[in-house]
């Protein structure tokens, strides 16, 4: 499952939006008894012109 | 070796059988001694006492039955015995789910309307709706009443709200955070919220302090907005120097697809960082 298939699914506990120098906007997710981070850089969240730039998970 | 009552013993087997006999007896002595034995060393002597002594405090009053609803199902039946059920969710919900007692003839007992049954039963027949990730608790008695305080305080919501996510799991946090916003600029977070699920908001907090340390001697002015984004409306507006927070006594609720909006203003004369929370759960 993607970082943007968690988000859609509501698969978190906890969402951190924050933009990005680059005009980005990062989504931070965790969730409750997984040490994971996971990260999502995206332009146009939730608009039709979407559009995710990369992802990452920590 | 056997004998009827009226044939006679062979003069051969006379001893058989009085051998057998005797283990008999001493087979039904020591039973009646280990009976004996639980009636003595019970401190009252009632049904469960003697049920736990004489099975060595193996016998338990009751028994849990948990079934997963990934997968929806219909009038499964399920082999238990008891005296009474009651129910519990987690990471669900009880819309969707029932049970039949006794005959899938039975009618539906639909465990959102209903708390408990106190009466025999030798046969349960469950049917679900499919809900990922939850389970459903059978609490089964079998010599009278089960206490089942813990659901009945999820039914009758006397759990704090925050407890009860905390419980069942479904908490969500969200978090809006610019680290320069420019004067009169806001910080936002957006979230749509997921298909069949509703969202309710039930604190809110946000921080604005100067960006720089060169003003953090200065007053930092800000506010928090939540605005269901569909719906074009704002919920409310609050502001404070420095930040400031509250529990809502009645959630904000976002039904499924509404998209939720977070803005943190910096309403002061310089560049500030800010930071505007809304916590609360999301069934």
């Amino acid at each position: 499952m993607t970082v943007r298939e968690m988000l859609t699914n509501g698969d978190f506990n906890n969402m951190s939006q924050s933009p990005q120098i680059d005009g980005s906007l990062l989504v931070t997710l965790t969730k409750r008894n997984d040490e994971h981070i996971y990260k999502l850089w995206v332009t146009n969240l939730y608009q039709s012109n979407e559009n995710v730039i990369r992802e990452e998970i920590v | 070796m056997v004998y009827s009552d009226n044939a006679p013993i062979p003069p051969s087997r006379v001893l058989d059988f009085l051998s057998s006999q005797r283990d008999l007896n001493i087979a039904m002595l020591n039973e009646l001694k280990d009976i004996r034995s639980a009636i003595l060393s019970a401190p009252f002597i009632d049904k469960q006492s003697l049920k736990n002594a004489l099975i060595g405090g193996q016998y338990s009053p009751y028994q849990i039955k948990k079934i997963a609803l990934d997968t929806a199902q219909t009038d499964v039946p399920l082999a238990v015995e008891g005296t009474s059920i009651s129910w519990a969710v987690t990471g669900g919900q009880f819309t969707g789910l029932s049970i039949r007692l006794n005959s899938q003839q039975s009618d539906s007992i639909p465990l959102d309307v209903f708390k408990d049954w106190q009466e025999q039963f030798f046969q349960l027949f469950v049917t679900n709706n499919a809900q990922a990730g939850a389970v459903l608790y059978l609490i089964i008695g079998r010599d009278g009443a089960v206490a089942t305080s813990a659901q009945r305080l999820y039914a009758q919501d006397v759990l704090l709200r925050g407890d009860f996510a905390a419980v069942v799991g479904v908490d969500k946090n969200f978090e809006a955070f610019n680290g320069n916003v420019g004067v009169g600029g806001t910080a936002s977070l957006s979230y749509t919220v997921t298909a069949g699920k509703t969202l309710y908001i039930t604190q809110v907090a946000f921080v604005c302090e100067a960006a720089v340390d060169a003003n953090k001697d200065l007053p930092s002015a800000g506010g928090l907005s939540l605005k269901n984004d569909t719906l074009g409306i704002f919920h409310f507006r609050m502001g404070g120097v420095g930040g400031g927070g509250m529990g809502l006594a009645k959630p904000v609720v976002f039904t499924t697809g509404q998209t939720m909006i977070i803005y943190t203003h910096n309403w002061s004369d310089h560049a500030c960082a800010c930071y505007g929370y809304a916590l609360g759960y999301e069934l």
